[in-house]
């Protein structure tokens, strides 16, 4: 539970890392907001960094598009791809 | 003085069609055409970089995606330009070039940084050269159009061909359109997740969606004068919604299919619609036929060359008009039920009792583009 939260918490600073949001505390980011549209309103370029930044960081790989989509859907939602992906 | 056609939909789009021709990774437009009403396909799994691996994607290639100079393009284009010169003195005021492409010699660029050269890009590192270049090898006047707007730029050279038809003094217009893939291009589409290790699955209900990219080059000789197949109607529609998707309730789909059944006049048509494998866009594509067109049976050809990006609307017309004089259209290669809409053939099918075409192209940024095709 501690490393899911210590994970989750380590991806909003990625994101706002990656995506350069200065002007988003990593924190104010809650686990099941949307990131994309009516949430943090990022678009697919953002996603292509995010993919990117993700899979280099912690070594898992997205396969596809519909997959993408269904991880980068909300923190939580990526922080549980990860350990799943680390975990099979 | 009257004009040659009447109107179409949007802006005058009507043209004869005095010759289409295209290269695939099965061959010219007859072997493609065949090889596609056969059931096959030219794609295999290449590493995504070519020479540098990487995950193995769906390619339909016409040779080892490699960085060389001379570009590996250079015989298709040479042999095709032979061709198209039999049907004008091409780039003279009177027979204006078209040049069209979305990739145009990218790969030149990434080779120029690969090879390490010193004088930096190539001949035909940037369009304009790559441009002036093929006009000095094929012999063209200056008379030259270069037109780049991602998957729908051989449609739009098509479009805008047509209307130059009206202008004096031309006489004939040549739309002229080259896309080869290179891994700056294939890791870009592997990076967006839509070309991955699945093979594409055209209009198929399915988990996830994928493409395939082929290499793919082709020219149509347009003429005001009558022919015995005339693209009867063109249009095209840029919903600028977004940089990649499209607008999501398919209104683009949606209007693109009404104005294309506008253009057909009663006539009875099959469909080749753009049909890449992506899921949200086949889906999109088959509602909006399956509302406008119903009775049409539609079948999309990526599965068996893969997309050939910014030229496709000349590659797939090149191959519908061997099916217009054949009789007979390849169905969807790659793709078994269910599908998103009734109206999908797998099969090749006679298209003897159908008086046209209606062919589509769509691209990045919610552009939407089709004509329709038809007998003289």
């Amino acid at each position: 539970m501690r490393m899911s939260e210590s994970l989750k918490s380590e991806l909003k600073h990625l994101i706002v890392e990656t995506l350069k949001l200065h002007d988003i505390e990593p924190a104010s980011i809650k686990d099941d907001e949307p990131l994309f549209e009516s949430g943090l309103g990022l678009d697919s370029i953002d996603a292509l960094e995010l993919v990117l930044s993700v899979e280099k960081r912690y070594g898992v790989k997205i396969s596809s598009s519909e997959q993408s989509r269904k991880a980068l859907a909300s923190v939580e939602s990526l922080a549980a791809f990860i350990n799943e992906q680390r975990s099979s | 003085m009257a004009t040659p056609f009447q109107s179409g939909i949007g802006d005058p789009t009507r043209a004869g069609l005095e010759a289409a021709a295209c290269l695939t990774a099965l061959g010219d437009e007859t072997a493609t055409w065949r090889g596609l009403g056969e059931g096959s396909s030219a794609l295999c799994a290449w590493p995504v970089r070519g020479e540098d691996g990487g995950e193995p994607v769906p390619l339909g290639l016409r040779g080892p995606m490699e960085c060389e100079e001379p570009p590996r393009w250079m015989l298709d284009l040479t042999r095709l330009a032979a061709a198209a010169g039999e049907h004008g003195d091409w780039g003279k005021p009177e027979y204006p070039v078209f040049l069209t492409s979305s990739n145009f010699s990218i790969e030149s660029l990434y080779a120029s940084r690969v090879l390490g050269r010193e004088d930096g890009p190539t001949v035909h590192g940037a369009i304009h050269r790559c441009a002036d270049h093929l006009r000095s090898e094929f012999g063209w006047g200056n008379n030259l159009r270069i037109i780049s707007h991602a998957c729908v730029s051989a449609a739009l050279g098509l479009k805008l061909g047509a209307a130059m038809l009206r202008r004096r003094p031309t006489e004939k217009v040549l739309v002229f359109s080259f896309d080869y893939l290179s891994a700056f291009v294939t890791a870009g589409f592997h990076a967006l997740k839509i070309l991955n290790a699945g093979f594409p699955r055209p209009f198929q209900v399915a988990e996830t969606g994928s493409v395939a990219l082929g290499d793919g080059a082709g020219f149509a000789v347009l003429t005001a004068k009558s022919a015995p197949l005339e693209i009867s109607g063109q249009g095209c529609w840029n919903e600028m919604v977004h940089l990649t998707g499209n607008e999501a309730t398919g209104s683009g789909f949606t209007r693109m299919a009404e104005e294309l059944t506008s253009a057909l006049r009663g006539r009875k048509a099959w469909i080749r619609g753009h049909g890449t494998g992506t899921l949200e866009s086949g889906r999109m594509e088959c509602e909006s036929w399956a509302r406008a067109l119903p009775e049409a049976p539609l079948v999309g050809w990526k599965g068996g060359i893969g997309h050939t990006l910014g030229s496709c609307g000349i590659v797939e017309l090149a191959i519908a008009t061997v099916a217009m004089r054949e009789g007979k259209a390849p169905g969807t290669v790659g793709s078994a039920p269910p599908f998103f809409s009734e109206q999908v053939r797998t099969e090749a099918f006679s298209i003897s009792e159908y008086d046209a075409a209606v062919l589509t192209a769509n691209a990045f940024g919610g552009a939407h583009s089709g004509l329709v095709l038809s007998y003289g």
